[in-house]
């Protein structure tokens, strides 16, 4: 499965949002199909809950971590 | 350049020019912040925070169509929900049809104890209209009162948030199995309660009418002449009658340690293990004499017949009548005919 990565860092919400929507919108057949998983960057905390929450209601599957200076959101094909 | 544009376009070309560039960037505010202000209603619907101008220029607002991007997520999270939607309905029938095919009755309580759903045997198990459920609580339909009734499987769960188990609950003389299951939200909250009733009323009477006629025959055996005993294959005493006690001479007590071969005369009782074996292996025995040993040492000629019980295809106990033969030199042996 291929890796899209966007570093948003220093963006903030709602910039992030919007940002992350445009991306999962442009890629959401790859994501479905599951040959694509996006993975996003952010140091913005308000991202981690707005983005995989909308993702989520969209209909994907999304994890969030912590990482040493940012947080890193997956969002990629949900299990029925 | 002032001049040079007056000798172009004159005067008053000049002054509509100015007019209508005024007039066209006025529009534009106007449908920048028009964008801005739908873009906002849209992501406050997201549950998200407003753009702010410092954050998105109005060339960057136009150029990535913040309105078109919301509205694409928009089309895939209704697509989402109608998915959901017939998963959950799909969902629905099935719980019905699982609903409707059980044995039980089964019913969804609120946590004010309001009747949700239920299938079609709770409503024969306890004689409902269907019409009747509607807007009333378990108590007021199935108990018929406003209060909780004694025992009361509801008031149980919400108090210990536990499944509860109540394996003969009574109302209006029928006898029920209840299970009952809490729902809890994310919280640990009891949002809900499952109950389940099995009707037990037929195998609560099946069990009082057996026990009642183990109770004759106990008595029969319990006062008949002839010695009765009962025998586990380990040999031990299940049931002894009036008879046997008086001619052997022990207690209650005493028999409670007592096995077969201890009340056999000690020249018997390699013979009878035999027996005893070959019984609980499958064989047949007819007519049994033996000598019996009581507790004082004296010696009982017995005649009898024993037969065998199963259980699941397993040996569960010997059961033994016998009379007493002449020769009976037991101090009880003029109570026997």
């Amino acid at each position: 499965m291929e890796i899209k990565e966007i570093d948003m860092r220093g963006q903030i919400c709602p910039s992030t949002f919007i940002t992350a929507l445009r991306e999962i919108n442009l890629n959401k057949n790859e994501i479905k199909s599951e040959t694509l998983k996006l993975v996003f960057i952010t140091d913005n905390r308000d991202s981690t809950v707005t983005i995989p929450e909308t993702a989520e209601n969209m209909g994907y599957g999304t994890t969030v971590t912590k990482e040493e200076h940012h947080y890193r959101i997956e969002i990629f094909a949900a299990r029925q | 350049m002032k001049s040079i544009i007056h000798k172009l376009f004159g005067e008053s070309d000049l002054e509509r020019l100015t007019s209508e560039n005024r007039m066209l960037r006025e529009a534009q505010f106007r449908q920048i912040e028009y964008i801005r202000k739908k873009t906002n209603q849209l992501l406050l619907l997201m549950g998200t925070l407003p753009i702010r101008p410092e954050e998105l220029d109005d060339d960057t607002l136009i150029g990535i169509d913040p309105i078109g991007v919301v509205a694409e997520s928009f089309v895939q999270i209704l697509g989402h929900e109608k998915d959901l939607n017939e998963r959950l309905r799909v969902a629905h029938d099935e719980i019905q049809a699982i609903l409707a095919s059980v044995g039980i009755g089964i019913m969804v309580l609120d946590s004010n104890m309001n009747v949700q759903i239920y299938n079609q045997r709770m409503l024969e198990m306890f004689g409902l209209d269907e019409g009747r459920l509607s807007g009333k609580t378990c108590c007021q339909v199935i108990c018929g009162s406003d209060s909780y009734p004694p025992n009361c499987a509801f008031e149980r769960i919400m108090e210990t948030r536990r499944p509860v188990h109540q394996t003969d609950w009574v109302q209006n003389g029928k006898h029920f199995e209840v299970s009952g299951v809490p729902v809890k939200n994310r919280f640990g909250d009891v949002t809900q309660v499952v109950l389940a009733y099995t009707d037990i009323t037929r195998r609560i009477e099946t069990e009082r009418n057996l026990r009642d006629r183990e109770q004759m025959y106990l008595d029969v055996f319990e006062n008949a002449g002839d010695i009765v005993q009962c025998v586990a294959p380990d040999g031990s005493f299940i049931f002894v009658n009036r008879a046997w006690r008086e001619h052997l001479g022990y207690s209650s007590d005493e028999i409670a340690g007592l096995k077969i071969w201890n009340i056999i005369a000690p020249e018997n009782r390699t013979d009878c293990i035999e027996h005893f074996n070959s019984l609980l292996k499958g064989g047949q025995l007819s007519e049994v004499e033996t000598v019996f040993f009581s507790k004082d040492c004296k010696e009982l000629p017995v005649k009898g017949h024993v037969t065998i019980s199963y259980s699941n295809g397993k040996p569960m106990a010997t059961f033994g009548m016998f009379r007493i033969e002449q020769g009976d030199i037991s101090s009880a042996s003029g109570q026997q005919s």
